[in-house]
């Protein structure tokens, strides 16, 4: 309870503190929980969820950061993220000389989308990198005059962007969302109801999965996906967006919806960037010993429930 | 006290600015170091792709020893321009004569001399930025110096991506993640001779390349 009194001295209305000690309580709990068991117990499952709670972890006290500081601030930590995915990704896959220019253009977006998600020029935020940046990436690739390999370079380099630039900056851009009459937890509650149900989702797929789960959705590329798990994890999470209803201006039927969307959105996030891996011989398989994983691990989910997420708010709210 | 400011500004530039900046704005990830601190003075031998390769193997050094660390740079190159020779000053660096000098020194005998005086030095066996993450093929230079000198250990240092990030002939600088990996040192025996010392060398720095995975999921240190 104490942890209430805490947020309450920071300003923070009632309803965003009461979320935000759940969320540190569970954390907490679940933290000790399953370290303790990975210590003193040799089931594997212990060990696996004491890793898989380290994204949780990491997403809490980023998220803090995010909530009780500046504007500007928070901008500058997810500008930052997104350079670093950006990063990841470019490294991982390979890149040729001929598209070192290119890359350099992809990475000058970051500060431009971000400034405009910072003023909030909506129109502006939704066509910069799949309109602007799509015509000018190209182009400059095709400026170099080297014509080897350019069609897969110009195409890998703007879904790059995309994925992490242009994802992450929707939970940006919901600190610019226009002001909703008559609701009191404002853009903090919409961050947090996208950052909880995101996590809550992995989690909740992930644990159906392994007890419910037989039939499996791509044993391609991820042995841990089942039907079972999808449907499981979408419902609790919907479940979850009911219950945590009064941090949005949704109804009751758009907070459901919101949920099933964050729950799928969610999925294919996790599966993307689990195919790209493998592409790129990088076993997933791995994070159970070698530790922490990739930024890019971190962020996979996130960054497609952000979009689905962001445009449906965007669509509910209300005309002003 | 001169010696001292030296050395503090070596520490600063390179343990701290250098590192935190090739860290953030380029994504190296540095390797553990702590087991040079015991080793009174080494060899540092590795690939060579980039400019970045010396920074980077400055920055991973740990501070104490950086004073007595000099990376050998070709005089030719190097001290054309005030720029370079900027460089030379801030990183400690030491100039060896590739072509011929009339009445010079001999470049094994520079850094005999260097290795005599206790010092460590920072040498690239390719000689050159090759083609990146491909090795080239090794000059006997740093065999026969460590044929010469039995008692100095070598420490193999392998190192990806910089070619990537900047790679010869390209000024610009991109963000890449690459990695350093610096290895255990190791000693020569007097039985081995200039060509079986050389393919030693190059097999303690090929072991230490990474694959993909190991890459990615960055280790605990």
């Amino acid at each position: 309870m104490s942890g209430m009194y805490f947020f309450k001295f920071l300003g923070v209305s009632q309803d965003i503190s009461h979320v935000l000690t759940a969320n540190l309580s569970l954390v907490l709990f679940f933290s000790i929980l399953f370290y303790l068991g990975s210590k003193y117990s040799d089931n594997k499952f212990f060990k696996t969820m004491n890793l898989r709670m380290g994204p949780w972890r990491s997403i809490t006290v980023i998220g803090s950061i995010l909530l009780f500081s500046t504007k500007i601030i928070t901008f500058w930590v997810l500008g930052i993220i997104s350079f670093i995915a950006l990063r990841e990704l470019l490294s991982a896959i390979n890149i040729k000389a001929a598209d070192r220019r290119t890359i350099i253009w992809a990475f000058l977006t970051i500060p431009i989308q971000y400034w405009i998600a910072y003023k909030g020029y909506y129109e502006f935020f939704i066509i910069f990198i799949p309109v602007i940046a799509f015509i000018l990436i190209p182009f400059r690739r095709i400026l170099n005059g080297d014509i080897q390999g350019i069609t897969s370079s110009i195409g890998v380099i703007h879904w790059a962007v995309m994925l992490t630039v242009f994802s992450v900056s929707h939970i940006a851009a919901l600190f610019s969302f226009p002001a909703q009459p008559g609701f009191e937890a404002g853009h903090v509650g919409l961050v947090i109801f996208l950052i909880i149900l995101t996590e809550f989702n992995d989690i909740s797929q992930y644990l159906w999965g392994k007890i419910l789960g037989k039939h499996k959705i791509i044993p391609g590329i991820n042995s841990n996906k089942t039907w079972e798990g999808l449907i499981g994890g979408m419902i609790s999470t919907a479940i979850l967006a009911y219950l945590l209803n009064y941090l949005t201006f949704f109804t009751t039927t758009q907070s459901l919806i919101a949920g099933l969307a964050i729950g799928l959105a969610g999925f294919i996030g996790d599966i993307n960037i689990s195919a790209i891996k493998r592409d790129n011989g990088i076993s997933s398989r791995k994070m159970v010993t070698e530790g922490r994983g990739g930024t890019m691990d971190r962020i996979d989910s996130i960054s497609f429930t952000a979009m689905a997420f962001f445009h449906l708010a965007y669509f509910w709210r209300a005309a002003v | 006290m001169k010696h001292k400011l030296y050395h503090l500004f070596l520490i600063l530039f390179h343990n701290y600015f250098m590192k935190n900046f090739l860290r953030f704005a380029v994504g190296i990830n540095f390797s553990d170091t702590t087991h040079l601190k015991d080793i009174e003075q080494f060899l540092f031998v590795s690939n060579h792709n980039s400019h970045l390769d010396t920074p980077s193997m400055m920055a991973s050094l740990p501070p104490s020893k950086i004073i007595n660390v000099h990376p050998v740079a070709a005089h030719d190159y190097f001290s054309k321009r005030w720029i370079t020779r900027m460089v030379i000053k801030c990183f400690n660096a030491k100039y060896i004569y590739r072509e011929k000098v009339e009445n010079g020194p001999s470049t094994i005998k520079v850094m005999s001399g260097y290795l005599a005086e206790k010092k460590s030095i920072i040498i690239f066996p390719e000689g050159t930025r090759g083609i990146p993450e491909q090795l080239a093929e090794f000059k006997v230079g740093v065999a026969v110096l460590l044929h010469r000198n039995p008692h100095v250990p070598f420490v193999p240092v392998y190192m990806h991506g910089m070619g990537s990030a900047m790679p010869r002939g390209d000024g610009l600088l991109i963000p890449y993640n690459c990695y350093i990996n610096v290895g255990k040192p190791c000693y020569v025996t007097s039985e081995m001779s200039v060509e079986d010392i050389t393919v030693f060398v190059e097999q303690e720095i090929l072991k230490l390349k990474k694959t993909k995975s190991q890459q990615y999921f960055r280790s605990k240190v």
